[in-house]
């Protein structure tokens, strides 16, 4: 990855689409509430451990998920 | 009893000796030479260490068994990937400081004239914490 690409997630949008909040996500993936938040408003990208675990979690594609733009 | 448990008690034990060891020694032979008393202050300090090390586990070894519920979210928080992420940046950021700290305090000791000896040993410092980092990368750029 590039200094000047990004990477967006679907995370926010697919929590609150399953009525779940940041602290019950984040006790299911055993993290902290903050970095759900982190990785919500886009400020930490996680390691492709933590991403797959999201991306199982709500049972879609790593790519569904989590999207790579190229500057 | 667990092994968490049982590493704390240890360290109670040995901190305390050590403790007991450095008040001897200094009370028997510290007015004799200033380095007994320089060694029984560092193991005075080791030993305070070492118990306060044993206390925090023993602390934690029991909340483990009283409340496994905010143990677990303890040891989330600790293992976490961001916060490890901003420890080890925070690290990085504060090497990076220290080498330019070092090079700062050599130049000052220089122009204080301070003993060539003091200098040496405060450049010992600076290299050894540039060669530590360079035998760390090396390391890395071989695993990774």
């Amino acid at each position: 990855m590039c200094k000047g690409d990004a990477m967006k997630n679907r995370v926010e949008e697919l929590r609150k689409e399953r009525g779940i909040k940041q602290e019950e996500l984040a006790m299911a993936l055993e993290v902290s509430r903050q970095t759900i938040g982190s990785l919500e408003n886009g400020r930490y990208n996680p390691s492709i451990q933590l991403a797959f675990k999201i991306s199982k979690f709500f049972g879609l594609k790593i790519e569904d998920v989590f999207i790579y733009e190229e500057e | 009893m667990d092994k968490g448990g049982r590493t704390a008690y240890i360290l109670l034990i040995a901190g305390l000796v050590l403790v007991i060891v450095s008040v001897i020694c200094f009370y028997f032979f510290g007015s004799e030479r200033f380095a007994y008393t320089v060694v029984s202050y560092s193991i005075f300090g080791g030993g305070f260490g070492l118990l306060g090390d044993g206390i925090g586990r023993l602390n934690a070894s029991r909340l483990e068994k009283k409340d496994p519920e905010r143990m677990r979210l303890i040891n989330i928080e600790k293992n976490d990937e961001r916060n490890i992420a901003i420890d080890e940046k925070a690290r990085a950021k504060a090497y990076t400081l220290s080498i330019y700290l070092f090079s700062a305090v050599l130049v000052i000791l220089a122009i204080m004239r301070v003993e060539l000896k003091a200098l040496l040993i405060v450049l010992c410092a600076d290299l050894t914490v540039m060669i530590y980092s360079l035998y760390i990368r090396l390391k890395l750029y071989k695993e990774m």
